[in-house]
């Protein structure tokens, strides 16, 4: 496996953590009704589609690197 | 004598020597990860009770953020090398450096305030796997930071003999980093969110 298979493979883990981040703090939030946690929830999800974001581009982009 | 396929592929494997021997370095590194993750299982379903709270999840999801940032530096490290620009290659290698370290002075005032109230590996099961597990991460870390400075410093000069076979060198080292941020992907919800 390349690098930039191993950094795509990666960024999805990412994505994924992101997204587990993010339902995480909805629950913390729902059950402390903290701000914080509503911030955090909405950031990971933020974060989450910015790496995915990310990802997609870093495919099209690396497409011309063997 | 010159060594066979530093650069091109080998015949029969279908990879370069460097790229075999990394991948085969980092199979032994998923075992022993997943040795000490299995170990972690055990002692967790086996316990009447298991913490929660006691990490600091703040500072985990700052590490969390700087490892991630980390990895697209060091694929930058790479991908500018390739296109042969020395100086962005160079910057991007730093900021992979400057990333890692930040995230060990994180991991140092992390462990400070645990040893502040007297909480070491002794003070309970789950610190004990805690500290093993981040420890080993941490030396993987500086491992990496290591093999950085050495690519930075005098093992830049092999781009002027055979850049083919240094651009393979950056391209091993960001697999090996790869994997350490990997490693932080599992270790960040298991120990500091479950």
């Amino acid at each position: 496996m390349s690098l930039k298979a191993f950094h795509l493979l990666f960024i999805g883990l990412s994505v994924v953590l992101a997204a587990f981040v993010g339902a995480w703090a909805g629950q913390q939030y729902q059950a402390a009704h903290d701000a914080t946690y509503a911030v955090t929830a909405a950031a990971a999800l933020a974060g989450g589609i910015g790496l995915a974001v990310y990802g997609a581009a870093f495919q099209r982009k690396m497409r011309r690197l063997q | 004598m010159n060594i066979p396929y530093t650069v091109e592929e080998r015949p029969d494997s279908g990879l370069a020597n460097g790229k075999l021997g990394i991948w085969l370095f980092l199979a032994s590194e998923v075992m022993l990860f997943g040795a000490l993750f299995s170990t972690y299982i055990i002692l967790r379903t086996g316990a009447p009770e298991w913490p929660h709270g006691e990490l600091n999840i703040w500072l985990g999801m700052i590490n969390t953020f700087i490892l991630i940032a980390s990895s697209v530096t060091m694929v930058m490290a790479w991908a500018e090398l390739k296109l042969h620009n020395w100086a962005r290659h160079r910057l991007f290698l730093i900021l992979t450096f400057v990333l890692a370290g930040v995230f060990l002075v994180n991991k140092y005032f992390e462990y400070s305030s645990h040893f502040a109230k007297g909480e070491g590996p002794w003070h309970s099961t789950f610190l004990a796997i805690y500290f093993t597990l981040t420890g080993l991460h941490g030396l993987h870390i500086v491992g990496g930071m290591v093999v950085m400075a050495y690519l930075l410093g005098p093992g830049a000069i092999l781009f002027k003999r055979n850049p083919e076979q240094f651009v393979n060198r950056i391209e091993y080292t960001g697999l090996y980093w790869h994997f350490v941020d990997l490693v932080w992907i599992f270790l960040f919800p298991v120990l500091y969110l479950l």
